[in-house]
């Protein structure tokens, strides 16, 4: 879960690691969304006075940034530094350990400065002298740094972070301050955090009626997964089982000339009826020329109690456009028996496949079909 | 011969009384694994489609010292605890089902494994099947027999359903699978795609090897760079990587790390390049890898 600033400082200062002020002499206005450039975008502002910066923070609400409202904004006193620098940690595929990413000139425009990179195979203090030393720092800032680095990083791992960013790492008269804080929380590590952070939409931007419908698929009913749902601009009406099949069929579609329209993903072996409204929702976007129903030879899924949804779909929306189905796995005979009938009875132009028929080559056979009708 | 599971995989199943694993362990043994103990504190003395259940691993394998493998399919809290008992008590080749495990435990794992020298395929891996031999896991469910035709091709997946999918496409283009592992798609992989090629290199049994790779991570990036700098590798790579659409699709920034440290290179379509041009066979749609196949083994 991405914590919005204010969510990420609070940790940190938990941890021990020293965050501004909330008064001072000046003050900052700092609007919490997440997102990247806000100077830039109007979410950062600064003010001579407490009621000036309440007055700006009134302004910032309500401000769209990133196609994020502004709900909340965090007002801290200004702080003086000499030095600001850009540290951060995550987790790196590479070598299978946590790497520090560090600059000495951090603030704006750090993607465009050179970072350093740190492999990181425990929290011991000497790697981040190490570190500092061969980045040419001298004296006593080798120890003061290396200990706040050693701070940040053990709160990284305290707190089952994905990312920590800290951006800038301010140096002032009185030590090292969190001036600006990004911390990415994994979910699957909540079991061990007593933690309650509100709902947030981190994807940003509007969502349409039919993305928000597909959503209450999955509040409503928890047994299986069938509400996820992206619309995209295409008019393939994709109706996709499995993750990695999910993927390897978007793929498959584009690279045989399909645009599709949205994508979509479901299993875990969902009921009927969560099947049954995620077809609706992806049956009701207008303008469609097609439908691919694809999935691989489910394991645990059981095709005939979800196919039966998609089956009670067509019968309501009796679809004209072509419709392709590959799709195998536990009684499965049984749904391509209903297929057959719904196909007879409502005249669809539709052809069925099972898994002798290569995924990714039905969608071949869909485009072709979509190609005739034009 | 065939890779981490075979004639000789003698297999202990940690949490073998759970919903899943006591659904699944009678699957195992119809295909012919020998499945000789399970684990699950608390129930010691019961029974799982006759497998007797053991409180403790240590108990397990003092009563059946012939345990070579060890299945984990705890609770994602209890899994890595689950790890260290099985190496606590010798077991080498571990292979975790178990979904969500912090990336944090995984990583703590990481150094016991390598100091014992251990071999831990997953987490939130289906499993891992040599055809005519043994499965270790859920792959192929109950129908494995039919999914997995025996032969040379070696199989390494980060999807699971899409293991099975693969190994159909293989089979569709005449050949068989030596092995199919699923080594999941996790940030910390406990067995990467390069360490599996390594495996395969070692079996005489396989010929070709296919990796189904996708977006995310450097995993796929390692193949290539393996394949630059061993160019007498005697073993064809045919490689798809799946994911392209997602390039086209709108992202928010969070953060400049990922920026700074991966520079695109967990994108599908640089991870096909790199493969490229270290020399494995890229095909552009999942169904090609069987005529791509074809191609490079009848022109060896």
């Amino acid at each position: 879960m991405k914590l919005y600033e204010n969510e990420a400082k609070k940790i940190l200062k938990e941890n021990g690691l020293n965050t501004p002020g909330q008064e001072g002499e000046s003050y900052v206005v700092k609007a919490q969304v997440l997102a990247n450039h806000r100077k830039e975008r109007g979410g950062i502002k600064f003010a001579e006075n407490r009621e000036e910066a309440e007055k700006l923070g009134e302004e910032m609400k309500g401000l769209e940034i990133d196609g994020q409202e502004v709900e909340n904004v965090l007002i801290e006193s200004q702080v003086d530094f000499s030095e600001e620098y850009y540290v951060s940690f995550m987790y790196d595929t590479e070598t299978r350990n946590p790497v520090m990413i560090f600059s000495s000139e951090g603030g704006t425009g750090i993607e465009d400065r050179k970072a350093s990179k740190l492999v990181l195979e425990d929290d011991s203090q000497f790697r981040f002298r190490q570190f500092l030393k061969s980045q040419g720092f001298e004296g006593k800032t080798i120890i003061k740094l290396a200990m706040e680095l050693q701070d940040l990083f053990q709160a990284f791992l305290q707190e089952d972070a994905r990312l920590l960013e800290v951006n800038p790492l301010a140096k002032t008269v009185d030590g090292f301050v969190v001036l600006d804080a990004m911390m990415d929380l994994e979910e699957d590590a909540s079991y061990r955090h007593d933690r309650d952070y509100p709902e947030r939409n981190a994807e940003g931007g509007e969502k349409t009626d039919r993305e928000k419908r597909a959503e209450k698929i999955d509040q409503d009913d928890h047994r299986g997964v069938a509400g996820k749902y992206t619309e995209l601009d295409g008019d393939i009406g994709m109706m996709l089982a499995g993750g990695g099949a999910s993927l390897t069929n978007m793929d498959a579609i584009i690279e045989y000339g399909g645009k599709p329209a949205n994508y979509t993903e479901y299993g875990g072996n969902p009921p009927t009826e969560k099947v049954y409204k995620l077809s609706k929702v992806i049956m009701s976007k207008p303008g469609l020329k097609g439908l691919w129903h694809v999935g691989g030879t489910a394991n645990n899924t059981d095709v005939e109690r979800t196919m039966d949804g998609f089956i009670k779909a067509l019968q309501e929306e009796k679809p004209e456009y072509p419709i392709v189905v590959r799709r195998d796995g536990p009684h499965a005979d049984e749904a391509f028996e209903k297929l057959r009938e719904v196909k007879e009875e409502l005249n669809l132009d539709m052809k069925l496949f099972r898994n002798d028929k290569p995924m990714t080559e039905s969608a071949e056979d869909l485009m072709e079909m979509v190609g005739e009708k034009q | 011969m065939s890779i981490f599971a075979d004639e000789d995989t003698k297999l202990l199943i940690q949490g073998i009384t759970g919903r899943a694993a006591s659904e699944k362990t009678p699957h195992m043994i119809e295909y012919g694994t020998d499945v000789v103990a399970g684990v699950t504190p608390g129930k010691g003395g019961q029974e799982v489609a006759g497998v007797p259940v053991y409180d403790t691993v240590r108990e397990a394998v003092e009563e059946h010292p012939e345990i070579n493998t060890s299945l984990i399919y705890v609770p994602h809290f209890a899994a890595k605890d689950a790890v260290l008992e099985a190496l606590n008590s010798g077991i080498k080749n571990i292979n975790i089902t178990t979904e969500r495990i912090p990336t944090r435990d995984m990583w703590e794992l990481r150094e016991e494994l390598e100091k014992q020298e251990a071999t831990l395929v997953g987490p939130t891996s289906v499993g891992v099947i040599s055809p005519g031999k043994a499965k270790v896991g859920p792959i192929g469910g109950n129908k494995a027999e039919q999914a997995y035709e025996k032969g040379s091709i070696g199989i390494i997946s980060k999807s699971g359903g899409m293991t099975t999918e693969t190994a159909q496409v293989v089979q569709n283009a005449g050949f068989g699978i030596s092995t199919a592992m699923d080594i999941g798609g996790d940030k910390i992989a406990g067995t990467t795609f390069v360490e599996a090629l390594q495996m395969f290199e070692e079996d005489n049994q396989t010929d070709a090897v296919v990796i189904f790779g996708e977006l995310g991570g450097t995993y796929e990036n390692q193949v290539a760079q393996y394949l630059d700098d061993n160019p007498d590798l005697d073993l064809p790579v045919v490689a798809f990587i799946t994911g392209k659409f997602t390039e086209n699709m709108p992202t928010q920034q969070y953060g400049h790390a990922g920026a700074v440290i991966r520079k695109g290179q967990d994108k599908p379509s640089h991870k096909e390049k790199v493969l490229r041009e270290a020399g494995a066979h890229v095909v552009e749609v999942h169904h090609e890898i069987g005529s791509k196949l074809d191609e490079v083994l009848s022109t060896e």
